[in-house]
């Protein structure tokens, strides 16, 4: 860092959370896609939700890492902690998590309990939460750690996007929906036929010359019950972890299918699910505006000024290179995956065939 | 009230990316996307700033099976459509060298 970014209002914040620790702080360093980040708290459980969360990503400490962020988990919030300046702009609102950007630096408020503050210039965040909010790893991970590195990720070059994805023979598949639209069942049930792994719920993209990629971000996958119930060898699972905030279950996808994760892949189709009132699956072809449109919601392009016009290009070649499709994923979850690959590959040979 | 003589000037927080014959148009600030048929797509990379609308109509007409009349009075309807959503402001001057912010 600079002589500058030291006496930066986020530098100070880092002081401020150093006095306040009782004892030196935890730091662990992870390498994700070539992107370096160090993770330095004053609490166990934070060390261990990130090492969690980050785990197919170990890294080895370097000098100067590409992101820096700094979490302290204290008793009470005061105003002094990253407080949210008045005119702050609202980027992103998920009710009692919301994203406010102001020039060069970003601020995550949750409630009245939890803020953050990164500056984009440095690549530094540093954030203060109340010892209460963090109950479990994933408000830790996922709401205290994620939303601001996935921020400063994208100054990186990284662009995170709400998707599963899986990939075989070359073939790389995106599935774009919000939570609930059956992106981790269709997943197992691709990964269960084979298909290599790189996410159920978030994977990276970037550009690799004139297409882009798409990365792993193999978290551990979440199922409801009804998929707990549909998928027979979930019940070997001896690692389930339950959420009860967001009534689903976690585990470590490679318990159940070792090896299934892969680093990255071109994605080829694009595919947007929604829950069919049917038993049987439907794909429907769909134009690559209306795929774009759909994958600027999911695509968390926030509009910072900063990186909106790289993620906007990202998102559109994206759409440019991909088949686009609307899945009905129907009740009959034992046929879903051949029907799924049956359909995808008939729809893909026809628009080779109209191309 | 748009007329053939006017000029489009295009709002710089606006980006533009080009899907086959068609394209999508991202208002930065709001958030709010458009899409444009194939030839809505031509007229905003035909844009500049410096030319009127009636010029604009001009090339239209070189490049699609449509006559100067039909032109002109199809970029007047889609130019209030694109001010009405502050993606163009119209001027009776010319604004040249104007930036194509994010072509896409």
């Amino acid at each position: 860092m600079t002589s500058d970014s030291n006496r930066s209002p986020v530098a100070d914040l880092v002081r401020l959370g150093k006095q306040l620790s009782s004892s030196d702080l935890d730091s662990a360093t992870y390498r994700v896609h070539g992107v370096t980040t160090r993770v330095s708290t004053n609490s166990t459980d934070v060390t261990r939700a990130i090492a969690r969360l980050l785990k197919p990503f170990p890294g080895e400490e370097v000098a100067q890492p590409d992101i820096e962020v700094h979490l302290f988990v204290i008793d009470k919030l005061t105003d002094e902690m990253a407080p949210v300046p008045g005119p702050a702009e609202l980027m992103y609102d998920w009710g009692m998590v919301r994203i406010f950007h102001d020039g060069d630096d970003r601020y995550l408020k949750v409630d009245s309990r939890a803020r953050v503050r990164a500056d984009v210039k440095t690549r530094t965040a540093v954030g203060f939460a109340e010892s209460g909010l963090l109950t479990t790893d994933w408000l830790i991970s996922n709401v205290f750690f994620y939303p601001l590195w996935g921020q400063l990720l994208k100054e990186a070059g990284l662009f995170p996007l709400h998707a599963a994805g899986v990939a075989r023979n070359g073939r790389g598949y995106l599935f774009l929906g919000k939570s609930g639209s059956g992106k981790s069942t269709l997943t197992l049930n691709l990964v269960r036929a084979g298909y290599g792994l790189l996410s159920d719920d978030t994977v990276f993209l970037r550009m690799a010359g004139d297409h882009v990629e798409a990365m792993c971000f193999p978290e551990e996958i979440n199922v409801s019950e009804q998929t707990l119930e549909l998928i027979p060898e979930l019940a070997r699972v001896k690692n389930f972890t339950v959420n009860e905030l967001r009534q689903k279950s976690s585990f470590p996808i490679e318990e159940l299918y070792p090896g299934c994760v892969i680093e990255s892949t071109v994605p080829a189709v694009m595919v947007f699910p929604q829950i069919a009132d049917s038993d049987a699956t439907a794909v429907e072809p769909m134009s690559r505006t209306e795929a774009l449109a759909l994958s600027l919601r999911y695509g968390f392009l926030f509009l910072d000024g900063s990186t909106t016009g790289r993620h906007f290009e990202i998102l559109s070649q994206l759409a440019r290179q991909a088949v686009c499709f609307r899945l009905l994923a129907g009740r009959n979850q034992e046929e879903l995956s051949e029907a799924l690959e049956n359909l995808l590959n008939s729809a893909l040979d026809q628009d080779g065939e109209m191309e | 009230m748009i007329n053939r003589d006017d000029y489009l000037i295009k709002d710089n927080e606006v980006l533009f990316t080009s899907m086959g014959e068609d394209a999508v148009l991202l208002h930065v600030q709001r958030g709010d996307y458009y899409s444009l048929n194939r030839v809505g797509a031509r007229l905003w990379l035909l844009t500049d700033g410096s030319k009127k609308i009636c010029d604009l109509a001009t090339e239209i007409t070189h490049e699609f099976d449509i006559t100067q009349e039909e032109a002109e009075k199809d970029i007047i309807e889609l130019a209030e459509q694109l001010a009405k959503e502050g993606l163009v402001k119209v001027g009776e001057t010319p604004q040249d060298d104007q930036a194509s912010p994010g072509s896409a």
